[in-house]
C-alpha cells in the first residue's frame, strides 16, 4: 500500500498540530517519523489511522482519497505507546477482538499461529494486567498483526519497555516488518530508533516537515540546524563564527586560517559532530585552545565536554582519551567535517572548500 | 504509630455515630411493646418476634416492600442506560451547546425536590398517573439522572481514549465500542452507579407520598410513616419494618462491595 499526504494540515483552536505537510511513503517501506513532543508527528499518525480527520489536505492510501474513511474500514493496525489492551479480556480475546469484529472464520487457528510467531503461547488464558510490559508490547504486536493489515502504525511502541528489552524488540520489529513487506509509520522521538529502524526518516518540528531522507543523509547531511542538533547523541556541536574576507574565523581565542570561502553573508554557523573532533595537546599548531570542563566515561568511548569561550560548550567523542578534568587542550579537525549553515535561517549551505576538491 | 492509632479512635467514633441509631431500631424491633417506652431504655431479658410477624403477615408492608423494588428497579433500568450513554457522549464527542447542556443539569440537579412537587402533581394527574408506578419511575429517573451521569462521566473520563481508538482501529463502530470495550471496563462504576441510584429511589419519601395515595401502590418508606396503631403508635412495628426495608440495601452492598471497592481497570496500559 502507497500512502500519500498532500498538504495535510490540521488546526485546533487556530494553532497548526501540522502545517502543510507533503509526503509519500512507498509500498513496503519502513518510514520513521521523528520530533519532539508537539512536533506533530503523533497527530500526522492519527490522521494516517483515519483518528483524526485533517482540517484541509488530503490523504490517499494508493490512488483512493481516505480522508473520511473511519480507522477500521482502512485496512490498517495500530500498536499504541501504553499498549492499550483490553483489560477485561483474556491474552486470546485481545488478539481475537479485531477478528471476531470483522466475523473471520478460523479465528482460533489464526489467533494460535499469530502466538506461536510471537511467543505468546503460553500467556494465553492471562489477563493483561498479569503480564510483564515485554509481554504487553508483543500482545499488542500480535493484536495488530493478526488480521495482516496493508498498513503498520506504531506511536511509540517500545518507549515503556527497559533499555534492553528495548534493543532486542527493535531486531525483532525490523525483521518482523521485512518478513511481511508491510508499510509502516513508525512515530518516535527516540533518534536511535529512527536511524535504526527506518528505510527513510522524516523529521518534524512545530507541525513542519524538517527534513525526509535515508539515515545516512539525516545524519551526514542536516539540511537545517534544528536536525543538526537534533540528531546525534551527543548532538552536533555548533557555533556562530564571522568569516573575515581574508578567510580566517575566530573560536575562542583562537583564530583559524583557511581560503576565503565564496559566501555572501560572513555571518555563518559552523557544525561538526563530537567523532569528528580530537583532542591534542595544547599549543599545537591551528588547535582551538580550550579546558576540558566534564569527562563522561562511556566504557567503550569518552565523551568530553571541552569549554572553548565562555559560550561554547563543545563535545568531543573519542575512543580513547587520556585528558582529565581542568586540563588544557587543542581541538584540531579537518575541514570537510565542517557543516555550514546560514545564520539567519539555519538552513544548510553546501560550500566548496579547499581540500574537499 | 501514635497518628495510626488516632485514626483508629476516630474511626471507631465515627461509626458508633452511624450505626448507633440503626442499632438502636434492630434493639427495638426485637423488644417486647411493655419494654420500648421504658425510659431510661434497658437491654431486655427476653425477646419477641412479634412485631416482625405482624408486620410481615398481618399488614400491607410486604406489597409495599414489593412495590418499593419494582419502582427502583425499573427507575434504575431507565436511568442508567440512559447515563451511560450521555456519558460515553460527554466524555468522548465534542459538540455544539455541550457546555449549555450541562449547565442545564446541573442546574435540574440543583433543585429541591419540594419546589417540583406541586407541578408535578398537577401534571401526573392531568395524566391520570396518580396511584401509578410510572409517575414515580418518571420522577426518580429524571431526577437521579444529574448523578448518575456525573458518576459515569467521571469513571469514563479515567479509561485512557486509547481504548477507544485501539477499538476503532479493531473496527468497532462507535456504539460497538461502548458496547464491548468501555461499558465492561467501567462495569464497576456502572454497578456502583446503579447500586447508588437504587438507593435513592428506595429512601425517597416526598414524591412517594405525594403521587401515591392508596395502599396498594404505596411505597414502603411511606408504608412505615404511616404505620397506624388503634389507640397508640406502634414503635415495635416501625422498628421491624425498618429493619425489613434496610435488609435489602445491605445484602446489595454485601454482593457487590467487590465492584465499589476495586476497579478492574488497573494493568491496562502502562501508568
Amino acid at each position: 500500500m502507497r500512502i500519500r499526504l498532500q498538504d495535510v494540515t490540521k488546526l485546533y483552536k487556530h494553532t497548526a498540530a501540522v502545517n502543510c505537510l507533503n509526503l509519500e511513503i512507498k509500498d513496503g517501506e519502513f518510514l520513521v517519523v521523528l520530533g519532539s513532543s508537539g512536533s506533530g508527528k503523533s497527530t500526522t499518525l492519527n490522521m494516517i489511522a483515519g483518528l483524526e480527520i485533517p482540517t484541509s489536505g488530503d490523504i490517499y492510501f494508493n490512488d483512493n482519497i481516505v480522508n473520511a474513511v473511519p480507522p477500521g474500514k482502512r485496512d490498517i493496525a495500530l500498536v499504541f505507546q501504553n499498549y492499550a489492551l483490553y483489560p477485561h479480556m483474556k491474552i486470546f480475546d485481545n488478539i481475537a477482538f479485531p477478528l471476531r469484529i470483522r466475523k473471520v472464520k478460523d479465528i482460533g487457528e489464526n489467533v494460535e499461529n499469530i502466538a506461536g510467531m510471537l511467543g505468546l503461547s503460553a500467556l494465553l488464558q492471562k489477563y493483561p494486567k498479569e503480564l510483564s510490559g515485554g509481554e504487553k508490547q508483543r500482545v499488542a504486536l500480535a493484536r495488530a498483526l493478526v488480521r495482516n493489515p496493508q498498513v503498520f502504525l506504531m506511536d511509540e511502541p517500545l518507549s515503556n519497555l527497559d533499555a534492553r528489552l528495548r534493543i532486542s524488540a527493535r531486531g525483532e520489529l525490523k525483521k518482523l516488518q521485512k518478513q511481511r513487506n508491510i508499510t509502516t509509520v513508525y512515530v518516535t522521538h527516540d533518534q536511535t530508533e529512527a536511524l535504526t529502524l527506518g528505510d527513510r526518516i522524516v523529521v518534524m518540528d512545530k507541525g513542519c516537515l524538517q527534513q525526509t531522507g535515508t539515515p545516512y543523509e539525516i545524519y551526514n547531511s542536516p539540511q537545517n540546524t534544528f536536525i543538526a542538533s537534533f540528531i546525534g547523541s551527543p548532538p552536533m556541536n555548533i557555533a556562530e563564527v564571522r568569516l573575515t574576507s581574508s578567510g580566517s574565523f575566530a573560536l575562542g581565542e583562537t583564530v583559524l586560517e583557511f581560503p576565503t570561502p565564496p559566501v555572501k553573508t560572513p555571518h555563518v554557523i559552523l557544525g561538526i559532530r563530537p567523532e569528528k573532533l580530537h583532542i591534542v595537546p595544547p599549543n599545537t599548531k591551528n588547535s582551538i585552545k580550550c579546558i576540558v570542563e566534564h569527562v563522561e566515561y562511556l566504557g567503550h568511548e569518552s565523551v568530553c565536554h571541552l569549554r572553548i569561550s565562555q559560550n561554547i560548550l563543545w563535545a568531543v567523542k573519542n575512543s580513547e582519551t587520556t585528558v582529565s578534568v581542568g586540563d588544557l587542550a587543542g581541538l584540531t579537525f579537518s575541514y570537510d567535517a565542517i557543516h555550514w549553515f546560514d545564520q539567519s535561517t539555519g538552513i544548510r549551505m553546501d560550500l566548496p572548500f579547499p581540500g574537499r576538491n | 504509630m501514635r497518628k495510626k492509632s488516632l485514626f483508629f479512635l476516630i474511626s471507631i467514633l465515627a461509626v458508633c455515630w452511624s450505626i448507633g441509631p440503626f442499632a438502636w431500631i434492630v434493639l427495638t424491633s426485637f423488644k417486647h411493646p411493655s419494654d420500648i417506652m421504658q425510659l431510661p431504655p434497658i437491654f431486655p431479658k427476653t425477646y419477641s418476634l412479634d412485631a416482625y410477624k405482624n408486620v410481615l403477615f398481618k399488614s400491607y408492608f410486604p406489597y409495599y416492600l414489593f412495590n418499593s423494588f419494582m419502582v427502583s428497579l425499573s427507575t434504575v433500568l431507565v436511568a442508567i442506560p440512559c447515563a451511560l450513554l450521555a456519558a460515553y457522549s460527554v466524555s468522548r464527542f465534542s459538540f455544539r451547546g455541550k457546555t449549555a447542556i450541562l449547565f442545564m443539569i446541573v442546574v435540574l440537579f440543583t433543585l429541591p425536590s419540594i419546589c417540583l412537587v406541586a407541578a408535578l402533581y398537577k401534571l401526573f394527574y392531568t395524566l391520570g398517573w396518580i396511584n401509578l408506578p410510572v409517575s414515580l419511575i418518571c420522577t426518580y429517573s429524571a431526577h437521579n439522572f444529574p448523578l448518575a451521569l456525573f458518576l459515569m462521566i467521571k469513571y469514563i473520563d479515567k479509561i485512557p481514549i486509547e481504548m477507544d481508538n485501539a477499538a476503532l482501529i479493531d473496527g468497532c463502530t462507535h456504539f460497538q465500542t461502548l458496547r464491548y470495550v468501555i461499558t465492561p471496563i467501567a462495569l464497576p462504576g456502572l454497578i456502583s452507579t446503579a447500586i447508588l441510584t437504587f438507593i435513592f429511589c428506595w429512601n425517597e419519601f416526598l414524591f412517594a407520598l405525594t403521587f401515591t395515595l392508596d395502599e396498594s401502590s404505596r411505597l414502603a418508606s411511606v408504608g412505615i410513616a404511616l404505620f397506624q396503631g388503634t389507640y397508640e403508635i406502634p414503635w415495635g412495628d416501625i422498628a421491624a419494618a425498618s429493619v425489613i426495608v434496610t435488609a435489602p440495601l445491605l445484602i446489595f452492598l454485601l454482593i457487590f462491595q467487590k465492584y465499589i471497592v476495586q476497579g478492574i481497570i488497573s494493568g491496562a496500559v502502562k501508568e
